[in-house]
C-alpha cells in the first residue's frame, strides 16, 4: 500500500507549482535579506553593512514613514473592527433589506484601490469636491478642509477612506461569527428577560473573541502594508506628510536603488513578523480566558 | 409586538440612510461620468443635461483602455487557470500522501500565506530570466502570491472528500492521473469556482505589481490607466469617472453572479489563513 500511495499520490505533480512558488515568491523574500544590505542599483551590488537602514532613519523623505504607517495602521484597526463589528450585527436582524445592505457595504471591498482613490480624490477636493461643498451648503463652512492638501490631517483622511473601503470585508468576517452563535443562547436569555446589551455584553461579544481576534490580526498587516491609496491619493505629499513604508519603497525603487528599497521592505517584513507574533500571544491568552 | 415592529422598522431606515455613505460616492461617479467637463467640473448629485455615452468611447481611446483591457483578461484569465491547473494537484497530493515530504509542503504554504513577500528582489528574477516586462513575468508572480491562499483551502476541502474512493477507483484499474482528473477534480468544483473568483478579483484589480513591473511598457493593466490618466488629465472627472466604471464594472458583474461564492469565500479564507 506504501508504494502504491507514493505512486498514486507523486510529488511529481508538485513540482511545477514548487519551482515557480519558490523562484518567484520564497526565493526573492529569503534573496532580500541579504540585498538589504548592499547597495544594489542598475550597476553593482556591493555589501554596504547597515547603510541602507542608516539612511532610512536619517532622512525625512523616508523616517517619517514609520510614524505615519504606524498612525494609519491604528486608526485603520481601531474603526474597523469597532464599525464592522456594530454593523454585522445590525444586518444580522433579519432585516427585510438584510441582503442589500450587505451587498451595498461588502461592494467596495472588490474595487480595486485605485479606483476607490481617485473617487474621493475628486469627493475630498477643496473647491470643488462634493464634501466641502456640501458642508458650506448646509452651513458647516467651518468643517470644509483641505482634506488631502492639509499635511496635520492627510494620514486621517486617507484612513477614513480605507475606512470606506475595507470596512465591508470586516463586517463579512464578523458575520460569519455571528451565523455560528447558536441561537440556544438568545432563546434562553430571553426566557430570562435579559436586555439586548446585557445579551451583547454576556453571549455575542465573548462567543465573537476568535472572529475579533482574526480580524485584528487581518486588520493591522493590512494598515502596516497600505500603498496603493497613498500613491494615487497624495503621492506621499504634501511635503512628507503622508509617506508611508511601501510608498518610499517604491520611490527608491524607482530610482534604481533597490538595495534601499529591498532594505525598507526588509523593515516591513520584521515589523509584521513582529506584530503578528505578539499579537498571537496576547490574543491567545485572551482567549483561553475564555475559554476557547 | 407593535413597539418591536417599530424598533425594526427604525433599523432598517437607519441601515439605508448608513448606506448612502457607501452609494452616494458610487452615484456621483456614475452621473459625473456622462457629463461634459465643464459640468462635472464640480461634480455632485445633479443629473447631466445630456448623457453622454461618448465619454465611454473617448476614454478607450485617451487611456489605452482597450490595450489595457486585453492584458488585464489575458493576465487575469492566465493567472486564475494555472493557479488552479498547477494548486489543485499539489493540494491533492499533500492532502493524500500523509508523508513528511508532504507536512513539509504544508509547512511552506503556511509560511507563504502568513508572511508578506519582498518586491524588489523580483526585478533580480525577472532580470535573469528576461522577463522583464511581460505577460508571462507578472503571471508567474501572481501564481506565486495568490496560490498558497488557493492551495491551502482546497486542501481544507479535500479532507472532505474520502480516500474509499481513490481506493475503488485504483481498485477498477484506474491510473493516478486519471484518478485525479477524471474523478477528484471534477469534486472539487464548488472550491474551485470559489477559489477562481477570489483569484480573479485580486489580480484583476491588483495594482502593485502592474506599477512595479508593467507600467513603461505595452503590457499596462486597468488599474495602471486611471492612475496615469487622472495624473495626466487631473479634474476632466467625466473621463476619469468612466474609466473608473469600465475597470469596475467586471468586478460588479462577477459580483452580481456570485455573491455567495465571494463571501463565504472572503470569510474562510480570512478565518482559516
Amino acid at each position: 500500500m506504501d508504494s502504491l500511495r507514493r505512486k498514486t499520490y507523486s510529488f511529481k505533480l508538485v513540482i511545477p507549482w514548487f519551482v515557480i512558488f519558490i523562484l518567484f515568491f520564497m526565493g526573492p523574500t529569503l534573496a532580500g535579506f541579504y540585498f538589504a544590505f548592499t547597495n544594489w542599483n542598475l550597476t553593482d551590488a556591493n555589501f554596504v553593512g547597515l547603510a541602507n537602514f542608516k539612511e532610512i532613519f536619517s532622512n525625512p523623505s523616508m523616517s517619517g514613514a514609520f510614524t505615519n504607517t504606524f498612525f494609519f495602521m491604528i486608526v485603520t484597526v481601531v474603526v474597523k473592527v469597532t464599525v464592522a463589528m456594530l454593523l454585522a450585527i445590525l444586518v444580522n436582524q433579519k432585516l427585510k433589506t438584510q441582503n442589500f445592505l450587505r451587498g451595498a457595504f461588502f461592494f467596495p471591498v472588490l474595487m480595486t484601490f485605485v479606483a476607490t482613490g481617485v473617487i474621493f480624490k475628486a469627493l475630498l477636493h477643496p473647491e470643488t469636491g462634493f464634501i466641502n461643498t456640501m458642508l458650506s451648503t448646509i452651513g458647516l463652512e467651518s468643517l470644509a478642509m483641505g482634506w488631502l492638501i492639509d499635511p496635520d490631517i492627510v494620514m486621517l483622511s486617507i484612513a477614513g477612506i480605507d475606512i470606506w473601503k475595507g470596512l465591508g470585508f470586516n463586517m463579512v468576517i464578523f458575520l460569519a461569527g455571528l451565523q455560528s452563535i447558536s441561537k440556544e443562547y438568545y432563546e434562553a436569555a430571553e426566557i430570562d428577560g435579559a436586555s439586548a446589551w446585557q445579551r451583547f455584553r454576556n453571549i455575542t461579544f465573548p462567543l465573537l473573541t476568535p472572529i475579533l481576534h482574526a480580524n485584528i490580526i487581518l486588520t493591522v498587516i493590512q494598515g502596516m502594508k497600505v500603498f496603493d491609496l497613498v500613491l494615487v491619493t497624495t503621492g506621499g505629499g504634501p511635503g512628507y506628510s503622508s509617506v508611508v513604508i511601501n510608498t518610499f519603497v517604491f520611490d527608491a525603487f524607482s530610482m534604481g536603488r533597490y538595495g534601499l528599497a529591498v532594505s525598507g521592505e526588509l523593515l516591513l517584513f520584521i515589523i509584521i513578523v513582529l506584530f503578528t507574533i505578539i499579537l498571537r500571544i496576547f490574543l491567545g491568552k485572551r482567549e483561553r480566558r475564555y475559554g476557547f | 409586538m407593535g413597539s418591536k415592529k417599530i424598533k425594526k422598522l427604525l433599523l432598517e431606515v437607519f441601515g439605508l440612510s448608513l448606506s448612502l455613505i457607501i452609494l452616494i460616492p458610487f452615484y456621483i461617479t456614475i452621473v459625473n461620468s456622462l457629463k461634459t467637463t465643464a459640468e462635472a467640473a464640480v461634480p455632485d448629485l445633479s443629473l447631466p443635461k445630456e448623457i453622454l455615452w461618448s465619454n465611454y468611447i473617448e476614454v478607450f481611446e485617451r487611456a489605452r483602455v482597450g490595450l489595457a483591457f486585453l492584458n488585464s483578461s489575458t493576465i487575469t484569465f492566465i493567472s486564475v487557470a494555472l493557479i488552479i491547473l498547477l494548486g489543485a494537484p499539489v493540494a491533492f497530493v499533500i492532502q493524500r500522501n500523509k508523508s513528511k515530504l508532504s507536512k513539509a509542503v504544508l509547512g511552506l504554504l503556511l509560511i507563504g500565506l502568513m508572511i508578506t513577500p519582498s518586491i524588489v528582489p523580483l526585478v533580480y528574477v525577472l532580470e535573469t530570466l528576461q522577463l522583464t516586462g511581460t505577460k508571462i513575468g507578472v503571471i508567474l508572480i501572481y501564481i506565486g502570491l495568490f496560490s498558497p491562499i488557493s492551495v491551502f483551502l482546497m486542501h481544507e476541502y479535500l479532507k472532505g472528500l474520502p480516500t474509499e474512493l481513490d481506493e475503488a477507483a485504483l481498485m477498477d484499474g484506474c491510473g493516478p492521473l486519471r484518478l485525479f482528473y477524471q474523478i477528484i477534480f471534477p469534486m472539487m468544483l464548488p472550491i474551485i469556482a470559489t477559489v477562481s473568483i477570489f483569484s480573479f478579483i485580486m489580480v484583476w484589480n491588483d495594482f502593485m505589481m502592474p506599477i512595479y513591473f508593467l507600467s513603461g511598457s505595452d503590457n499596462i493593466t486597468l488599474p495602471l490607466t486611471i492612475y496615469f490618466f487622472q495624473g495626466q488629465y487631473s479634474s476632466q472627472w467625466n473621463f476619469i469617472f468612466a474609466n473608473v466604471v469600465i475597470v469596475t464594472l467586471p468586478v460588479l458583474l462577477v459580483y452580481l453572479f456570485a455573491q455567495r461564492y465571494i463571501i463565504d469565500g472572503m470569510a474562510s479564507g480570512a478565518v482559516k489563513g
